[in-house]
Formats: structure tokens, C-alpha cells, sequence
């Protein structure tokens, strides 16, 4: 599995302990001109390497949009990746730009994380939209809730509710667990340093939902 | 240079690891076999085929390349099979189809592997490289192998060589042996003996003593192939024995004497030996036969659908009986006295020196000049033979010219090391591509003719039903088919093989003189 940290905030890049640098920058990333297997760094977990995040990565959007077909660049970097990867992760910025639309453009799905707040499902829909406007009917949409405090009625009232408008929805709730955020002091994933938390346990099972899905 | 004296990771970790911090040391173990065929196709390919209990029951199996990385994997349920053509569909029977093609897999005994591994750390906790300790040990014979790596990885590899380096600098030894597993390939699968294609460098040498040698090496080929049939490796094994038998045959044709045949006592010794290969070439025929109608019967089945698959399956079956029961023959010939007298006296005629292969006018004429009278002899027939076929020759005519162009190829083959290989590549080249059209057109037409045999024993026998039936019926007319259109090649390739040029090229190797060789 290769991930592909372009948030400029590097998080997944700081939690696998890599330098948050790509030789040549985001021009480097974006232009084609050097070999994307250049910039790839193992991470300390087997068979799970990583390009890093890179500041510059904070202009991306411009560098795209220098560049031809800007919304199908990132497809065609990746194409050479195909036959070494059997999944690659594309962790963008929380946004909707440009660099957004080419992931969207590059992706057979999209995982979208979601507070369960009024907030956080008006950004879904504004996703969905902004797929059928794209004409992206093949990207899958696969959101799931993320820090959910069924002690909270909020939560509780979103997350049964979601499902009924939303069958795309994964079935699986990542809950609330100051656990998650040792991932920052720890720099390394859940499942490494407290496999047997509830947390650790939801995102395994997410991630077999997701895979089953992919096929 | 590998390390002489085993020092414990840990003492090599600290002396190396510069200003990274290394972990404490891992120490796993695994049971595990090997798989291979039988001439290291897998381990020549740079990978090797690893097979393990698996958890849930059957083996996994998982093909892995010189660094340790899994290419393909899947899991095995039943009895191993012995060839890629009988996995289940998926990336390892791909992977391995191209690797192996049709030889067989050999498992070796089980064999114990320990590793002990250390990551070396950056300030911030990242693992720059892996110090990798790994010892293979084969559990019947004790025989083991053991290597240190600096495992590289990526994006990070100028740490690894300066790790590597530091190695080398405090113990002497270079850090990038060979993986244990991979180092057990020639014990695990020795070197058969033997070679397939002997061929002479002097071609001005007398034909004795220079034949001697190729004839030596064919037959240490045919010893080894026939203990790879009796434990019935796979196919290739016989038809390694019958092409080292053929070669055999061919240069003992080359050496019979033109005026009296039978003269000397070399002679007489050398027309044994022609009828002992002429019986090994027919007690062998039979096995061979039915396991290229095997094959077909894969290939046949790879074509179409799965359906028409399952319905085949009797034909399989009975091929797979009909084949056992002729391998059973085999095998008895192959272990009978007479093979083994045979073979026994044959190599004490070869082991005789020099001296002994200088009895006879034939063996004491240069190899070149009996090669080329030969060679001439040889490409006349087939021109004559060739030009003389129409669309309506029979079968047999092709079939005539087919063995013909078979001893030319075999005699210019022997000399291809004595003459420019700029002169003898072309006309090799041409004649195979020829040989390979009347290959084609025959063995299909006996394929064809033998499964409408196989159709009517199995249909009298009752071992096939009507649907299986009129696939057998099927796949005969789609081998006649197939002979057809090789059938319709044959002219335009065998066209310039009978061109002047071309037979100018034939009589240039034919007239070839000492020391024009590579």
C-alpha cells in the first residue's frame, strides 16, 4: 500500500516519522518530470511505503493548474505506480480545490471521514454534488463517522439517521478515544501501540469494508 | 567474501550502527519448503516459491523475488500440484506459467529458517535500514546457510550502503551474500549432469576422438534424464532423454563407416551401440507420445470455455491412465539389465581414450570433412524430398522430409562452435523455422488420428458419454484445422530453404576448414 500525504500540514507524514520533504517540491510531484518511485519512503510497517507531505505542497493548486488536463494530472502520475501497489491512499487537505477535483479524477473511491455535525454533512453534500456536476458516477462515495460520542444526543440522533438518506455509507463508527490522538506522541498507528482499544478495533473493521467494497 | 565467524547481531548492530540506535534484536523462526523445477528455473529467475502450513488449513504458497518481497501468493487446498498449469487461476499460476512453463515443481525437505533482526533508528525514531540475520537449515541433512543483509529501504538506501560499508570496514566481509534459502538451490537441486547439445570447437580434429567427448556428454545427459523419468519429474525430463538419445543417434550415424560398415572392431562396437539407442529410442517413444497428447489436451482445454473444460475431463483422466501404464513400462526398461549393461558398456567404449577411437576410417577423418559430406548428403535429400511435395502428397512425404531436416539441424549443430557463428546462425535459424511447420503439420495430424482412437476405446469402454465424445470429436477437428493451416505454410518456408543461396550457405558450412571458427 502506497499513501500520498498532500496535505501540506504533513500529519501522516509526521506520524510515520518521515521528513515532511519531497525532492523537488510539489513541482517535482506535479510536473512528471521526476520518477514518483524517486520520492517514495518506506515507512517502519511492512509493505506500506509513503510519499511525503512537502510545505510547498500548500501551492499545489497553482502547480497543477500550470500544468495540461491540470484535473487528470494526478491519474496519470500514478498509472506507473498500478502494477507495484495493490491500494494507494490519497490523504488530501480538507478542502474542495483543485487538487481535490484531480484526486477525485484519479480515484475509484473516496473515503470521507465525518464528524457527525450538521456541519461536516454539509460538506458531504456539497461532495456529492460536486461529483454529479464532475460526472464522476464511477467514483464511489464511502463515508464513514469518525469521533463519535454516543453520550452526546447530537451524535447519536446524526449517526442513525445518516444511513436512511445515505446506503453508501459504511456501517462502521470510529468512536471518540483520546487513544487516537496518541498517534501524535506515539508517531505511529493505532494498531501498533494499542491494538486491543475499541478505536483500533473500528478502523480494522473499516478497513475491511472498504476493501470488500473495492473488490 | 562471506562471514567465516558468526557474530551475534547485536555485536554487529553496535558496531555498526554509526549514530542511529538499534532496536533490540527479534529472533522469529519459520518452517518452510522450497519449490523449484528440477534445472532451477525459479532460482535462475532470481526468485524463489516458499510454501508453508497455512492457518486455515492446505499451504500457502508465495513467490518471492532476491529482495524478500512477496510477488504473488495464494493458498493450496488438496494434493501440491506439480505444474503451473494446474493452480487456480490468479496472479501466481501467471507469475509462475511464465517462470517454469511446463516443467514440473519439486519440493525440497522441510527446512528450518531462524532470523534475527534489528531496526537501526534516526534521531526522531524512523527505521533507516534493518540489520538482518538469517540462517536456513534442512531438517534431514542438516546441511545449512546463513547470511547478515543490511536490508535497504526505500527512499533511505544511501544509509543501508553506509551501514554496509562500516560492515565490511570492521569485519572483513561484504553484508550482501545471497538470501540462505536461495544459497540452499544447489544442494536442494543439484546439477543434473550432462548437457542437451554437446557440440565440437576443432573441427579439424580426428572425428573419434573429438565425437567421443560430445558422445560422453550426451550420455551422462541420458543417464541423468533417465533417473529424472523413473522418478517422473515431469515431461521434460524424457524429452531431454530422447533429443540426448537422438543427438547420440546422429553422431553415430556420422561415423559409420561408407565402404564396409562392419569392418573393425570399432565398428562393430559402434553399430552395438546404434542398435541399443535405436531401442531406446522406441521404448521411449510410447510415454512421450501420450504426454504430448497431454499437453494438447491443456492447451486444448486454456482455449475453451470452462464448460466445454469439465466435459473433457474423462479425456484427461483417460490420457493420465493410458500415460501411467506406459511410464510403468518405462520405468521396467529403463531399470532392466539390459539398459543398465548397456549403458555400462557404452561408457567404458567412451572412457577408453583416445587411442580406442581411432579404429576405423571414418574416426580418423577430420570431424569437419565428415560433418560436411554429411551436411551435403543431407540438405540434397531434403531439396529432393521437399521440391517433391504437392498439395496432394501424403502425410508421409512431410513426415519423410520432417526426419531428414532433423539430422541435417543435429549434424550442423554439432560443428556450430567450429564454424563462424555468422554463417552457421542463419542457416540454423531457417531450418528450425522449418522444422517447426513440419513439426506442426504432423504432430497435429497424430494427435487428431489418435484422439479419434482414444474417442472409440472410451466410447467402448464406456468411460466417456456422448457429450464427451463429441468434444473429443471437436478437438480432433480442431487439430486438423490447425494442421491445415500449418499445412498451408509449408511452401513459403520451405521455399528459400531450397534457394541456391541458401544451399550455397549449406555447402559453405559443409566445406568449412579448420580454424574458421569462432
Amino acid at each position: 500500500m502506497l499513501v500520498i500525504d498532500l496535505d501540506p500540514q504533513a500529519a501522516a507524514t509526521f506520524y510515520f516519522r518521515v521528513k515532511p520533504k519531497v525532492k523537488g517540491g510539489g513541482k517535482g510531484l506535479v510536473s512528471g518530470k521526476r520518477d514518483l518511485d524517486d520520492l517514495i519512503k518506506a515507512t517502519d510497517h511492512e509493505r506500506l511505503d509513503l510519499i511525503p507531505a512537502d510545505f510547498s505542497f500548500r501551492n499545489l493548486d497553482l502547480m497543477l493548474d500550470a500544468e495540461k488536463k491540470s484535473k487528470k494530472r494526478l491519474a496519470k502520475l500514478l498509472k506507473p505506480l498500478a502494477g507495484d501497489y495493490d491500494v494507494i491512499v490519497l490523504d488530501c487537505p480538507p478542502s474542495v480545490s483543485l487538487v481535490s477535483e484531480a484526486v477525485f479524477h484519479a480515484a475509484d473511491a473516496l473515503v470521507v471521514p465525518l464528524i457527525p455535525t450538521t456541519l461536516s454533512l454539509r460538506t458531504y453534500q456539497q461532495l456529492q454534488v460536486f461529483r454529479d456536476e464532475e460526472k464522476l458516477a464511477d467514483l464511489a462515495l464511502m463515508p464513514f463517522f469518525s469521533m463519535v460520542d454516543r453520550r452526546k444526543s447530537l451524535h447519536r440522533e446524526v449517526v442513525d439517521r445518516f444511513p436512511e438518506d445515505h446506503p453508501e455509507a459504511l456501517g462502521v463508527q470510529v468512536p471518540y478515544a483520546s487513544v487516537v490522538e496518541r498517534m501524535g506522541t506515539e508517531r505511529a498507528p493505532l494498531a501498533t501501540f494499542a491494538p486491543r482499544s475499541a478505536a483500533a478495533a473500528a478502523y480494522a473493521a473499516l478497513w475491511s469494508e472498504i476493501a470488500r467494497r473495492l473488490g | 567474501m562471506e562471514p567465516t565467524v558468526v557474530t551475534p547481531l547485536a555485536a554487529i548492530a553496535d558496531a555498526v550502527r554509526g549514530s542511529f540506535a538499534a532496536d533490540r534484536i527479534e529472533v522469529t523462526g519459520r518452517r518452510l519448503r522450497l519449490l523449484d523445477t528440477v534445472d532451477r528455473r525459479l532460482t535462475d529467475s532470481g526468485g524463489r516459491l516458499e510454501v508453508e502450513a497455512s492457518d486455515g488449513g492446505g499451504e500457502r504458497w508465495r513467490l518471492v523475488d532476491a529482495d524478500g518481497r512477496v510477488r504473488a501468493e495464494a493458498t493450496i487446498r488438496g494434493p501440491a500440484p506439480k505444474l503451473a498449469d494446474d493452480l487456480p487461476d490468479g496472479p501466481l499460476r501467471q507469475a509462475l506459467e511464465k517462470a517454469i512453463s511446463i516443467r514440473g515443481l519439486v519440493a525440497s525437505p522441510w527446512i528450518a529458517l531462524t532470523e534475527h533482526s534489528t531496526a537501526l533508528r534516526d534521531a526522531a525514531g524512523k527505521t533507516r535500514c534493518r540489520l538482518v540475520a538469517r540462517t536456513a537449515q534442512v531438517e534431514t541433512t542438516g546441511e545449512q546457510r546463513s547470511a547478515v543483509r543490511v536490508e535497504a529501504l526505500k527512499g533511505y538506501r544511501r544509509e543501508a550502503k553506509s551501514v554496509a560499508e562500516r560492515v565490511t570496514r570492521r569485519f572483513g566481509w561484504t553484508p550482501a551474500a545471497p538470501d540462505p534459502l536461495t544459497a540452499l538451490a544447489p544442494i536442494l537441486w543439484p546439477e543434473r549432469g550432462g548437457t542437451a547439445d554437446p557440440a565440437v570447437s576443432d573441427i579439424a580434429q580426428p572425428a573419434g576422438p573429438g565425437l567421443r567427448l560430445v558422445l560422453r556428454a550426451l550420455l551422462d545427459a541420458i543417464e541423468a534424464r533417465s533417473r529424472g523419468v523413473i522418478a517422473d519429474i515431469d515431461d521434460e525430463e524424457l524429452h531431454e532423454l530422447r533429443v540426448a538419445i537422438r543427438r547420440t543417434r546422429s553422431i553415430l550415424a556420422l561415423l559409420r563407416s561408407r565402404r564396409r560398415p562392419t569392418a573393425s572392431a570399432a565398428d562393430r562396437t559402434l553399430e552395438r551401440a546404434r542398435a541399443t539407442f535405436a531401442w531406446l529410442g522406441q521404448v521411449t517413444g510410447p510415454t512421450r507420445d501420450l504426454d504430448v497428447h497431454i499437453l494438447a489436451w491443456r492447451a486444448h482445454r486454456r482455449r475453451t470455455s470452462a464448460e466445454q473444460a469439465a466435459i473433457l475431463e474423462p479425456l484427461g483422466r483417460y490420457l493420465a491412465a493410458e500415460r501411467a501404464a506406459a511410464h510403468a513400462g518405462l520405468v521396467r526398461a529403463l531399470r532392466s539389465r539390459r539398459f543398465r549393461t548397456a549403458l555400462a558398456r557404452w561408457r567404458a567404449v567412451l572412457d577408453a581414450g583416445d587411442q580406442a577411437w581411432t579404429g576405423s576410417e571414418a574416426l580418423r577423418r577430420p570431424i569437419g570433412e565428415l560433418a560436411g559430406h554429411r551436411i551435403r548428403k543431407l540438405y540434397r535429400r531434403a531439396v529432393r524430398e521437399g521440391t517433391a511435395i504437392t498439395a496432394d502428397s501424403p502425410a508421409e512425404a512431410l513426415h519423410a522430409l520432417r526426419k531428414t531436416m532433423k539430422k541435417l539441424r543435429y549434424v550442423v549443430e554439432i560443428i556450430r562452435h567450429g564454424v563462424p557463428a555468422d554463417r552457421v546462425r542463419p542457416v540454423l535459424r531457417r531450418l528450425r523455422a522449418l522444422q517447426q511447420v513440419l513439426g506442426d503439420v504432423q504432430d497435429m495430424e497424430v494427435q487428431a488420428d489418435a484422439l479419434r482412437r482414444f474417442g472409440l476405446a472410451m466410447g467402448e469402454t464406456g468411460l466417456a458419454g456422448p457429450a464427451t465424445l463429441m468434444a473429443i470429436g471437436a478437438q480432433a477437428e480442431d487439430l486438423e484445422f490447425r494442421r491445415a493451416e500449418a499445412r498451408d505454410r509449408f511452401a513459403a518456408v520451405f521455399a528459400p530453404v531450397a534457394k541456391r543461396k541458401f544451399g550455397d550457405k549449406v555447402r559453405a558450412l559443409a566445406g568449412a576448414k579448420a580454424g574458421d571458427g569462432a
